[in-house]
């Protein structure tokens, strides 16, 4: 990938050390009934920020294990919030759930990370990463010590994942991942990994649970996680061309407000942390310089070199707004 | 919270009109014009058949048969009237009964009107909200606990595949004919009776002892004196509040009177209520009793000087009944054997049962130290005692008992030659068993 560098010119993002091409989202909710209303709520909000930030629809795997916007205890049919003030109607008009209901099983999650899939399964439904994806996957629901409840009935162990990421790594189906798990004990799910260029965060250690915000009296039940509402708090704040850094991310929910301790595994990333842009794995950002020069594109067999067309007078008199993206989809319906 | 409590606000009042209006004697309906007095009570079925029908539920009337056994035998007749309100977007497994009792103006025990009206505003409410997941069966039973019984005898007991075969659970020796429903939902997860007798409430009063002393699952218990704690209600157990201060003397005396009192109660086996007949169909199920001012207050309740509306009461209900419908199983955590000293204190099985062990452990030692005795004293060459010679009383004993259990309906039989009323006779003629036997034994003893 040849990196042509034209950094004079106006509104150019910096190329950084970023080796990725691609971003893919694997967004996990393993929890059902109505009680467990928060831990949709959770993964609908992440998603939310996702697809916001840039990453398609194709590149999001959505598994959402039970319906509660169609819940017969629903006060507000359709809808799922995430705020007790319901500024925001997480479930919305175009959200593509992949794997629902009972659909969400550990094969069927181990089956989408390794890529064994039978051969009848749709696009929709495969991570189709390859060895330039950064993937980042969210899970969340209850968990203990080594494990992660799947919906109510099975789990998925620590040591499990930790293979599932290695065959992952041996089929090179993943530039860096980015492994969040926002439920109790979550620190245990990441003990066990050993493939390289993992950065893992737990909303707590080991022995500590994780704790939910606060309840919605409307609706009756908690609605949304104490570590996944001060994570969303700082993703409303990033654009597309933010400069936030991972390293602030890891901040984001000190002991003082989530009450549980956030823990962090940085042996497996080799690069540091507030190097690294959020955008980076939260959103789909690519290396796009803007410019208003005219470039003389090389022909077949000629130069390989892209050169500045000189010859074609721009409106460089006048100065020229600075370019930024176009946001893709609102922050807050008014 | 505001939007709620207006609406409620104008369903209750439209039910104190509409019920005042229906408390004419109905001169149409065939039932009530076959019946030449009806001094006993206006045709009221009849009115909130009417009235439940044009909130859009589902109403049904259940007629049930009392076949009174002593005395000449008469057979009473009852009737309850039930309504029940379908969940729109549930699957229908599931119900909850809020349940009220229906007493005629000359009853010996309070009126439970505004229990009925707040009953009907609640369906009225209820009916249009979307979030209820279960179908919420509205029952007002007559004759108090034979109503009761009689309804949830036919709502579990399997119906009959024709209409003309008889009931196949029922036999036919039964005193209560409990009859079949024509309409059910689905299996009862909980239920609460109302027995407000004022529409203005001092405060709310929780019973729980059911028959044979069986209680509900304590979270329920707990619910509604945690839901009343969030409405500003005051909520008392056995009429008695919570003491302000729990750890004094005065509060552990007070806390030790309200123990008392419950034990007594459960002690008895009657039920405080209709809610103590739906234990025994697995089904966890409270009373909420709330009087006037003149009833007197309960021990230490505040004197306020408002009174508890029946939109506060209906806040409550309504709570409570959102609750139950959130839950996805029947009450199974919490402590099924408990005391309570006060509201927001317990005395589970666990705690209570080692004293009683250790009591039945004392005469346990005692017989064995008599067992013992009797043995080396047996060493002198007695001979051994054959069991066979206390025989006889173990066969008259017995033999006694069998007859004083079954002798009431002859003893009423027997009364009616002296013009008794059944209650007398039974008492009169157990109370002279009684004293015949002691004779016979102190006789036998002589």
């Amino acid at each position: 990938m040849s990196g042509t560098s034209l950094s004079c010119d106006q509104g150019v993002s910096e190329t950084s050390e970023k080796t990725h091409t691609n971003n893919w989202a694997v967004l996990v909710d393993t929890s059902r009934f109505w009680f467990n209303y928060r831990h949709v709520a959770n993964v609908l909000s992440m998603y939310r920020s996702v697809k916001r930030l840039g990453i398609p629809d194709s590149q999001i795997i959505l598994m959402v294990a039970d319906d509660m916007a169609c819940n017969p205890r629903n006060p507000r049919p359709a809808t799922v919030f995430n705020n007790a003030h319901q500024h925001i109607n997480v479930y919305g008009e175009d959200v593509e759930v992949d794997y629902r209901g009972y659909e969400v099983t550990v094969e069927n999650f181990v089956r989408l990370l390794t890529g064994r899939l039978a051969p009848s399964t749709p696009r929709s439904k495969r991570l189709l990463t390859d060895d330039g994806s950064n993937i980042l996957i969210y899970m969340t629901g209850h968990g203990g010590d080594g494990f992660l409840k799947f919906q109510d009935s099975e789990e998925i162990t620590n040591v499990e994942l930790a293979d599932a990421f290695e065959q992952m790594w041996q089929k090179k189906r993943y530039n860096e991942i980015l492994f969040i798990i926002d439920t109790c004990q979550a620190a245990s799910m990441y003990e066990h990994f050993y493939s390289p260029n993992i950065l893992a965060i737990a909303s707590s250690l080991v022995g500590e649970d994780s704790l939910s915000h606060h309840v919605d009296p409307a609706i009756g039940v908690y609605i949304i996680d104490r570590f996944t509402y001060y994570a969303l708090e700082f993703l409303e704040r990033v654009t597309p061309d933010s400069k936030k850094t991972l390293a602030q991310f890891l901040q984001v929910c000190p002991k003082r407000v989530c009450i549980s301790t956030v823990g962090v595994r940085l042996d497996l990333y080799k690069r540091d942390p507030s190097r690294v842009l959020v955008t980076e794995f939260f959103g789909s950002v690519r290396n796009v310089e803007l410019t208003t020069r005219v470039l003389d594109l090389p022909k077949c067999g000629g130069s390989r070199q892209v050169a500045v067309n000189k010859s074609v007078n721009t409106r460089s008199s006048k100065a020229t707004k600075p370019l930024h993206y176009a946001s893709q989809l609102p922050l807050h319906h008014s | 919270m505001v939007p709620i409590s207006r609406r409620m606000r104008c369903c209750l009042v439209w039910f104190r009109v509409t019920f005042r209006v229906t408390r004419r004697h109905c001169t149409t309906c065939r039932v009530c014009r076959r019946k030449r007095r009806v001094t006993r009570h206006p045709c009221l079925t009849h009115g909130w058949w009417g009235q439940f029908t044009q909130l859009g539920l589902d109403t049904f009337t259940h007629s049930f048969t009392l076949q009174y056994p002593m005395g000449r035998g008469k057979n009473f007749t009852g009737r309850n009237v039930y309504a029940i309100l379908r969940a729109s977007r549930g699957s229908g497994t599931e119900a909850l009964v809020v349940t009220a009792p229906y007493r005629p103006p000359a009853a010996l025990l309070p009126g439970t009107a505004p229990s009925i009206a707040l009953m009907l505003a609640m369906a009225k409410f209820f009916s249009r909200q979307v979030y209820w997941a279960k179908d919420i069966i509205f029952l007002v039973t007559e004759h108090e606990q034979l109503g009761a019984q009689a309804w949830l005898e036919a709502y579990h007991s399997p119906q009959p595949l024709f209409p003309s075969q008889p009931n196949p659970a029922s036999p036919s020796l039964s005193l209560l004919l409990s009859g079949d429903l024509e309409g059910r939902a689905g299996a009862i997860q909980a239920g609460i009776n109302l027995e407000v007798h004022s529409a203005e409430v001092t405060h709310l009063d929780v019973k729980l002892e059911g028959l044979n002393g069986q209680l509900p699952n304590l979270d329920l218990v707990n619910l509604i004196h945690r839901l009343c704690q969030r409405e500003n209600v005051p909520h008392t157990f056995k009429n008695r509040a919570d003491h302000p201060r729990p750890e004094s003397m005065e509060g552990w005396r007070h806390q030790l009177t309200t123990l008392l009192s419950m034990v007594t109660s459960q002690a008895s086996g009657v039920p405080t209520g209709n809610h103590g007949l739906f234990h025994r169909y697995g089904v966890a199920a409270v009373t909420i009793s709330g009087s006037g001012r003149e009833a007197g207050g309960g021990v230490g309740v505040p004197i306020r000087a408002r009174s508890i509306s029946l939109q506060q009461v209906g806040r409550v209900l309504e709570g409570v009944c959102r609750s139950l419908n959130n839950l996805l199983e029947k009450f199974h955590q919490s402590f099924f054997f408990y005391l309570l000293p006060a509201t927001n204190r317990y005395i589970s099985i666990g705690v209570y049962m080692p004293p009683f062990g250790l009591i039945a452990g004392g005469v346990l030692v005692k017989a064995l130290a008599l067992w013992y005795k009797t043995s080396c004293a047996d060493d002198s060459g007695k001979g051994r005692h054959s069991l066979l010679q206390w025989a006889p009383v173990v066969v008259g004993t017995h033999a006694t008992c069998f007859l004083l259990m079954t002798c009431p309906p002859t003893l009423t039989r027997l009364g009616l030659a002296f013009d008794l009323t059944p209650e007398d006779s039974v008492g009169l003629g157990l109370t002279a068993c009684c004293v015949a036997l002691l004779l016979v034994a102190v006789g036998a003893a002589r």
